[in-house]
Formats: C-alpha cells, structure tokens, sequence
C-alpha cells in the first residue's frame, strides 16, 4: 500500500528530555490516521517535525518518497496541509482575506475556489467580520480552509476539537469524513478523545513517551477489543479442544487464558472439561473499548 | 519569494498602521523644517540643516511597524502556514526583510519629498549642491534602510511580538546616545591651541591662544581605540545620522554605501538566527 508519509527512527530531543525517541510510523494513502497518546506524549512534536517546523535530532522521514534534505521535498510539501496547535490567521483580516492570502503564498490565482472553500467549512457568510472575532470553532474551520488551499492530499490537524462544544464536535468530525471520502484526501489527526477518534480513524499509532507503542488498524482494534468470556483454566489445551468440539471461536491469551468470542453454556463447558481432567478456574465477562485498550497499552489506572 | 513579497504587500496594502506612520512621517518633517530654522533665526537660507535629521522618527516608527507587522508571524502561527507548505526559511525571512525595506525607503521618501517641497516653499533653495546634495538625500535615506534591517532581524528573531518591539527600540535609542557620543568624539582633532588664563577683574577665564603651539587634544581619542570608534562612526546609521543632520558627511555616498555594507551584516545575522529557530 502507497504510505504518504514515513518515519525512520525519528527522535526529537531537548537539552533536558526527550520529546521523540526511535518513531518509525507509516500513514497509508487514503487513511484516517488516528495519533493517540497522552498529554506530553510528543504528538504534537511529532507532527511540528514532520512538518517542517522544527528539525528531528535523528532519525528521518518521507513525504510522498521524498526524504529530508531532499530538495523534492519542498514539493511533496506543496500537497500538504496542516493545522499544528492552534489555527494560524491573520486576526485583523476577514475569512475571505486570509483565504486569498493563502493562495499568494501558494501562488495561486487569488479567486480560485475560495467561496467553494469557505462552504464547504460552513463560513459563506462571516462577510466583513474579522478573524480575530471568530469563535473557537470558527477559527479551527477557517485554520482548516486554510490548510485546504492549494487542494492538498494530505491533511494533519493536530486535536482539532480541542475546545469545541459537542455540537462543534460532530461538524469537525463530519467535516474531516467528508474529506476523506469525497476529496480521498490522506488525514493524520491526533487527539486524546479515544471516543471521538473511534469515530473516525481507520489507523492508529499510540505513541507513549515518545515512543510509538503500537501501529494498528481499526480492523485490529475492533478485533482487540470484542466482547469475549476470559477462561483460566488448568490446561490450556484440553480447554481448546473442547471449544473446537462445541465449535466456538475462541483465541489464545495466554499459557492458562483462553478468550471465547461467544456465549457458553458453563454448565456444559464444565462437563466437558471434566471429562478432558481439565478444571475451569474462572470466566469472566470482557468488553474493552478503545480507552481500556489505551490504558492497557501503555499503563495507568483503570477507574471501572 | 514572489508569492511571499506579493502576501505581504497584500497585507501592508490594508495595513491602517502603514498609513498612519506615513502621515505622522510628514507631519514630522513639516515640524522639522520649520523648528529647525526658525530655531537658527535663518531666512532664505534653504531648509538643509533640518529636513535630514528625520531618519530619528524613521528608526523608532520602523521599529514599531516591523514589529507588529512581521512579528505576526509570530503571534498568529502564520510562520508555520508558510513553512507547511514548503517556503524555506530563507524565503521567508528575505520576503519580510524586501517587505520591512520597503516601508522604511516609503517613510525615508516622504520626508524628503515633505522636506524638499515645504522646505524649498518657506527657505528658499538647498544651500547643498548637484552632487553633494543628492548624496545627502540618497545617504540619509541608506540610514533608515539600514535601521529597517536591524528592525527586521529583531522582529525576525524575537518570537514575542511585544518584547522584539521594545528591544528594537531601546536598542535604537543606545544607538542614538553612542552615534552622538562617537560622532564628538570622532570629531576632535588631535591637537588644540593651549589654554591660557585670562584675569576679568574678579572673574577668571581660559580661553584658547592661537598663537602658541598647539598641544595634544586630552579629548582626542587615539591609539588601538582609535579604529574601533572610526568604524562605529561611519558604520552606525545612528552615527551616520548625526554627519547628515550636522551636514558634516565628507562623503555621503561613501556613507551610503557603508549603510548597504550595515544592511548586507544584519541581514544576515538575523537570517542564521531564523534558521535556527523553533517555530511554535
């Protein structure tokens, strides 16, 4: 699968910690890529680096193949856009006119695209108001009009959301999946809303400490994450053959555990590991989410 | 860089802040030429001694502007649109310095175009001729350049938009105070006639006698620190300034040129410190 983005062991230090240690992350063209981790974990580091807002102390990354030092670099960059932190425009300047500003950055024609840019963001009608009296969910919509000038295919918001109400919430959260789909434009968001993410992410990358933990796909944790009966058993195997027996789809947790990914009658699954010489020590309900999964993977209380 | 300088003209175009500064620039230089020679009791004596002394108006006004225009960049993350979208760092920071010239070439044109007209109306012709002359419009005129560059690396340089403000022009004002302290110092001749003293009834008086030998100057700055000052004094567009004002520049267009020289070195001190920095 085409990635469009790749990093290679990067690593971002400061004089007294280190914000970024060995990422090596893949972004699949036409994903939702859902950077997940706690705050301080280094991801909004990670996306000013792979931006260009600040140089990696190791360690590398390709956008679009183009590696950095590359001079194609500063080209694939022309097919990207980005809202890193909080929304970059000009305060005393209407929405129409920081869009227009955008596009003499980006030397393209001044009225291309613009009021099909500002409705598709919802801001058609801010008129002459200035930037600088927007909301906050005004002014991440316009940070993200912003970032769609020139028609990039890849977009990274860095927790878009922070600070919206839930209705600013959901429009963000359609917003980007309009994106995707109808525009097939790449998404790298990172956030530490898992519920909202859950929403929306087709990758994640969990990234702990400056460490990217674990890359999977939705697929992997919706599969992760099924509710399942945990059995602990005596012996492992007497309990898997049992389960072929009655035909329940089972997998494999552990020397003793055993998750079951149906309902069981206990009584007859107690018999038949009787007969086998195989005792069951406990069962037990599992249903995690995407917060649990979280948690599990990088520790932390879990308040049930 | 085209698309860059053509943003930031887009900006400065609305700029309320630009026009404004322009205006009081005029105004300046009306009240310059007038003060100026009404102070010297002159009639007809054209308005030269005055109308070059505004470049003090300029550096603090081009302080202000570029801080707050420039620094936006800054306080509103619009850096980072530029970078994101693959303007290097040097692009940026030379479309900003073009944009910060530009406004001080505006502000320095103003003045002299202010001076000259009002100046020639109520004084009478430039005492200043052909040459000399146009090397005093054009030298005073690299001052205020100059300052716009250190302006511009302040503005570049500081991430807060309210302190590379104030740094700027406090700076600009050390710079005032040492230009004058140097542009005397510099001025002193290495040797004086001795003074002797003179008995006025009860009062005693030194006063200088020209017909004995001269002696060394105690003022006169000589030696290793001889060179330092030398530089500073034509280097320095603040030191500069005082020569136009005092209309003492042997060679304004030397002057000029060492402006450029001032210009090129703060330009590109201000570039490495861009490059270095993290844009947050």
């Amino acid at each position: 699968m085409e990635a469009v983005l790749q990093t290679y062991g990067l690593c971002k230090g400061y004089r007294r910690f280190t914000a970024l240690e060995h990422v090596n992350m893949t972004v699949p063209k036409g994903a939702i890529y859902g950077l997940v981790g706690k705050n301080g974990a280094g991801k909004t580091t990670l996306i000013r680096v792979i931006c260009g807002l600040q140089e990696p102390t190791a360690g590398d990354y390709s956008l679009y193949g183009a590696r950095l030092g590359d001079k194609a670099l500063h080209r694939a960059r022309r097919r990207m856009g980005a809202v890193v932190e909080t929304p970059s425009l000009y305060p005393d300047m209407t929405a129409e006119q920081n869009l227009k500003l955008q596009h003499r950055v980006l030397g393209l024609p001044e009225d291309k695209g613009i009021e099909e840019l500002l409705e598709l963001v919802g801001l058609s009608n801010t008129g002459k108001k200035k930037a600088g009296h927007f909301s906050l969910g005004m002014k991440q919509r316009l940070g993200i009009a912003i970032a769609l000038c020139g028609d990039p295919d890849f977009l990274v918001l860095d927790e878009p959301t922070n600070g919206l109400d839930p209705q600013g919430i959901v429009e963000m959260r359609e917003l980007i999946l309009q994106l995707n789909r109808e525009r097939q434009i790449t998404v790298l968001i990172s956030s530490h809303i898992l519920d909202e993410l859950s929403k929306l992410a087709t990758h994640y990358g969990f990234l702990d400490g400056g460490r990217l933990v674990r890359q999977v796909t939705a697929q992997e944790v919706e599969a992760a994450c099924r509710k399942c009966l945990r059995a602990t058993v005596t012996d492992a195997h007497a309990l898997c053959f049992v389960l072929d027996q009655l035909g329940l789809p089972y997998e494999v947790a552990g020397d003793s555990q055993v998750d079951i990914y149906q309902q069981v009658n206990v009584t007859q699954l107690v018999e038949a590991l009787q007969k086998e010489g195989c005792q069951l020590l406990s069962l037990k309900e599992r249903d995690e989410s995407l917060e649990s999964y979280f948690i599990n993977l990088v520790g932390g209380e879990r308040h049930e | 860089m085209s698309n860059l300088l053509s943003a930031n003209f887009y900006r400065l175009a609305r700029c309320k802040l630009f026009y404004v500064l322009l205006a009081a620039q005029a105004l300046f230089e009306v009240m310059l030429v007038q003060s100026g020679q009404a102070d010297l009791g002159l009639t007809n004596a054209g308005p030269d001694s005055s109308m070059f002394a505004y470049p003090t108006w300029s550096f603090l006004m081009v302080s202000a502007l570029c801080g707050l225009f420039l620094g936006s960049g800054y306080s509103s993350g619009t850096f980072r649109n530029q970078m994101i979208c693959g303007r290097s760092r040097s692009q940026i920071y030379l479309a900003n310095w073009i944009t910060a010239l530009f406004v001080a070439l505006c502000l320095g044109l103003t003045a002299e175009l202010v001076g000259a007209v009002y100046g020639l109306a109520a004084w009478g012709p430039f005492q200043l001729e052909g040459w000399e002359l146009a090397g005093y419009f054009l030298g005073t005129l690299g001052t205020v350049v100059a300052g716009a560059s250190l302006a511009a690396a302040f503005s570049m340089s500081i991430s807060n938009r309210s302190a590379a403000i104030v740094a700027s022009l406090l700076v600009f004002v050390v710079l005032l105070f040492l230009g004058q302290i140097v542009s005397v110092l510099i001025a002193e001749p290495p040797t004086v006639p001795p003074m002797e003293e003179v008995q006025l009834g009860n009062i005693t008086m030194y006063q200088p006698n020209y017909d004995a030998p001269e002696v060394p100057n105690p003022s006169y700055v000589g030696g290793p620190l001889r060179f330092p000052l030398e530089v500073a004094a034509y280097l320095l567009p603040t030191s500069q300034y005082f020569q136009f004002v005092n209309l003492a520049a042997e060679n304004p267009w030397g002057l000029f040129g060492l402006s450029m020289l001032f210009t090129a070195l703060t330009t590109a001190v201000g570039l490495v410190i861009f490059q270095k920095k993290d844009v947050k």
